[in-house]
């Protein structure tokens, strides 16, 4: 009788042992299939609701966020006990490393799970999901005066940083015009962070064209002795390597990545002169003034160096290049100073790849109007105005957070920021065209770099020459 | 005197049959490792099925395409430099693990104090997850303060590119991968070493044998399938090895270090196409099921001889 009750519990047991362990945070299920919410018809749409707005309007519906494991992400955590307290609405959260987020982001969407209300999402992934119908448009909300909070004011976000996450889907069209797929919570343009002291000491001026830059560097190179040099900018494999100072230049060069034929398809142009110049010059740039280790540099790295004074000048993202230049951030923050970065011709406006962190919501969502709500809460003007003082956080979406006391007060510690903010902050965008095979695009074309640094062509025309070929493959398969 | 009595027929009672709880058990205490096998087997047939479709993250839909990830994979360079990866990577490990743990086996197959010690801090490495063990050593080798860095600035070295150059990226990778599993190899081996009889050694200590001789005609031939077992896990895991490349370089520079694994998640994952990756894992499948296959079959040979 022992034997048997012991081998049933073992049965049971290993039974149970089966199920997945889940996070603490598991999102719970939204509210039940089928139950439309109200202000909700069946299937999560939204209805637009006549009447006033208010927060506590959807009170007792349930929403799951998945978060990437970013500065941002702690912020609005610390926000949600006030949102749910403000609204009623229950907010479940998982937070993922951003080497897996979407992966299983892309997952979940095309799987068209509605245990996601909410992800986070940049311009590139915009492509992609926007394309396949993952997303929601977030125009749906705020042409509904009942559904946006009058002190709202979305007209606060800088316009070309709304823009960054503004595609109509259309193959070959620019971002910029459509849908609104995003509401961003930060934004990055590259600058150029540079040591003054080092400068000064080979006399040199603070590089305003890439000529400059070329011989700031040729002068830079070892500059405090062995292991020292001049340049420091992204070089691992990976599609974030294309986005900052590589592309930054290529556009200043005239560079463009694709084109429509006269057949509807898209065509590679990175092998046109002004792209194979501009590779050209970046390449010869890393050979002479830049790491050993480019080929392996991450932004942290790049940045990094700087701040340890191993490097003179680095160009990257505005808020990895001011987070060495805050007070007592690095070895060197009292010598680093931020400048527009270089451009082709004397006299151009600095013309920086943008890219923006935004939330964003997954069309399968059945609690659309309390997702909205969480979205429009965390994007308020006091909300986010607190988040980017408190961490002193650069490149604030919204005007009158830049425009702040507070915050000025902060960027006026920063040799240069405010201006190469202000000269960057018109002219940044998205410059490569919008498609939904980008990672595998980005990341052919970092390798190619990668091997045009290390020779393995005999001319840089013939490297662009294959990637051309290879782009123009990927995006029409 | 009782006498056996051949002309008895014994009643025909007819058998009762078990009660059905008791006939249900077997079963009940499979069903839980059946369920586990389901769990396996249904993924693993489902991803034959998808590889032959044009399912991808892309789209919520997709339809049967025959063979033509399959000719597709076949046709492209990229899937063959992969397959050069893995092979040259995981035979370097593979090598290169064996014979540091052999020796380090055989040395510190002793009481000595220090061999008490460097057996429990050789071990470190191998608690440590791949992923950190990766970390560890990108912060070892970084140019500015990395403790490598400093080393070789002793010898006149500055700079030196580690995972940034085609020319030394394989022996980065493989110098982590050595350093993190050597240890397993080196717990298995030891453990054989200890197990061996000791009869063989003192004859042939009588006989005059020397060190070499008893290394290649004792020691060698009676650790065989200790050897064996330790090939073959260190065989199945650097075939597939994923975690030290993908951490230290995501493959590159260029395509140095893109082995099969990674290729097929790089296509499957950040490139959406789930049914274009499918095919490439089949195809280390079926190298790692043949290897260790061949392999076992090896290791029951020396444990019959």
């Amino acid at each position: 009788m022992k034997k048997k009750v012991l081998s049933i519990l073992l049965a049971a047991a290993m039974a149970f042992s089966l199920t997945a362990c889940g996070n603490k945070n598991q999102p719970a299920d939204s509210t039940p299939a089928g139950e439309p919410s109200s202000g909700e018809a069946a299937g999560g749409e939204t209805t637009g609701d006549a009447g006033e707005f208010s927060w506590d309007k959807f009170a007792g519906q349930k929403i799951n966020i998945m978060f990437v494991e970013h500065t941002l992400t702690t912020d609005m955590i610390n926000e949600i006990e006030s949102f749910e307290e403000l609204t009623g609405i229950e907010v479940n959260y998982t937070t993922i490393p951003e080497a897996n987020y979407f992966d299983k982001i892309s997952a979940l969407l095309s799987s068209q799970s509605d245990t996601l209300d909410i992800f986070m999402t940049g311009p590139y992934q915009i492509w992609q999901y926007a394309s396949s119908g993952y997303m929601v448009d977030f125009d749906t909300f705020l042409n509904n005066p009942s559904m946006v909070d009058p002190g709202y004011h979305v007209e606060d976000f800088y316009e070309a940083v709304l823009n960054s996450c503004r595609w109509s889907c259309n193959t070959g069209e620019a971002m910029g015009s459509g849908s609104l797929w995003g509401i961003p919570l930060n934004f990055e343009a590259d600058v150029m962070v540079y040591n003054k002291r080092l400068l000064e000491e080979k006399n040199l001026q603070v590089p305003t064209t890439t000529e400059e830059l070329t011989k700031a560097c040729e002068a830079l190179q070892n500059h405090s002795g062995n292991g020292t040099y001049a340049f420091a900018c992204r070089g691992s494999l990976s599609w974030a390597t294309l986005i900052t100072a590589y592309q930054s230049f290529y556009t200043t060069y005239g560079g463009t990545d694709f084109e429509l034929g006269a057949d509807g398809k898209m065509v590679s142009t990175v092998n046109r002169p002004e792209g194979v110049e501009a590779t050209e010059w970046f390449v010869d740039l890393v050979k002479k003034g830049g790491s050993s280790t480019w080929a392996s540099t991450t932004y942290a790295e790049a940045v990094g160096d700087v701040g340890a004074g191993t490097a003179a000048i680095c160009v990257d993202a505005s808020g990895s290049c001011l987070s060495v230049c805050l007070e007592n951030a690095s070895e060197e923050w009292e010598n680093l100073a931020i400048a527009p970065i270089p451009v082709a011709k004397a006299g151009q406006d600095p013309m920086t790849q943008i890219y923006s962190w935004s939330l964003a919501m997954n069309n399968a969502s059945k609690a659309k109007d309390a997702s909205w709500y969480f979205i429009q809460y965390i994007t308020m003007p006091d909300t986010l105005h607190d988040m980017f003082v408190a961490e002193s956080y650069s490149n604030p979406t919204r005007q009158s957070t830049f425009e702040s006391e507070d915050y000025q007060a902060i960027l006026a510690g920063v040799d240069g920021y405010i201006e190469a903010f202000e000269a960057s902050v018109d002219n940044c965008t998205m410059y490569y065209t919008p498609n939904s095979h980008a990672f595998e695009v980005l990341e052919g074309w970092c390798q190619t770099i990668q091997e045009l640094v290390e020779g393995k062509y005999g001319s840089t025309q013939e490297g662009m020459d294959k990637l051309a070929d290879t782009l123009t493959n990927i995006v029409n398969q | 005197m009782i006498k056996a009595d051949t002309n008895t027929v014994l009643p025909n009672i007819p058998l009762r049959k078990k009660p059905w709880r008791l006939r249900i058990r077997p079963y009940l205490i499979l069903l839980p490792s059946m369920a586990v096998l389901l769990g396996i087997l249904y993924p693993f047939i489902t991803a034959i099925y998808y590889s032959f479709t044009d399912i991808s993250f892309r789209s919520t839909t997709y339809k049967f395409i025959g063979l033509g990830n399959w000719l597709g994979m076949f046709t492209s360079a990229d899937f063959w430099h992969a397959i050069l990866v893995t092979l040259e990577y995981s035979l370097s490990v593979i090598v290169l693990e064996m014979v540091i743990g052999m020796i380090l086996a055989l040395l510190l197959n002793n009481d000595k104090w220090y061999s008490k010690v460097l057996n429990v801090v050789l071990i470190f490495p191998l608690m440590v997850a791949p992923v950190i063990g990766c970390l560890i050593w990108s912060l070892m080798t970084n140019n500015t303060f990395g403790l490598m860095e400093k080393f070789l600035n002793i010898f006149g070295v500055y700079g030196f590119p580690w995972g940034a150059s085609s020319q030394t990226a394989l022996l980065y990778v493989i110098m982590i991968d050595v350093w993190i599993n050597t240890p397993f190899v080196l717990l298995l081996l030891r453990a054989g070493l200890q197990g061996l009889p000791k009869s063989p050694f003192e004859a042939a200590k009588i006989d005059g044998g020397s060190a070499w001789f008893n290394f290649r005609r004792l020691t060698l031939p009676l650790l065989k399938p200790v050897i064996m077992i330790a090939l073959i896990f260190r065989s199945v895991a650097a075939l597939q090895e994923f975690a030290i490349i993908y951490s230290t370089t995501k493959g590159g520079p260029g395509n140095t270090l893109t082995n099969l694994s990674l290729l097929a998640y790089q296509t499957a994952f950040p490139y959406s196409n789930l049914s274009k990756g499918i095919p490439m894992i089949m195809v280390l499948w079926i190298i790692i099921n043949f290897a260790s296959k061949r392999m076992v079959g090896v290791y029951n040979q020396t444990r019959q001889s």
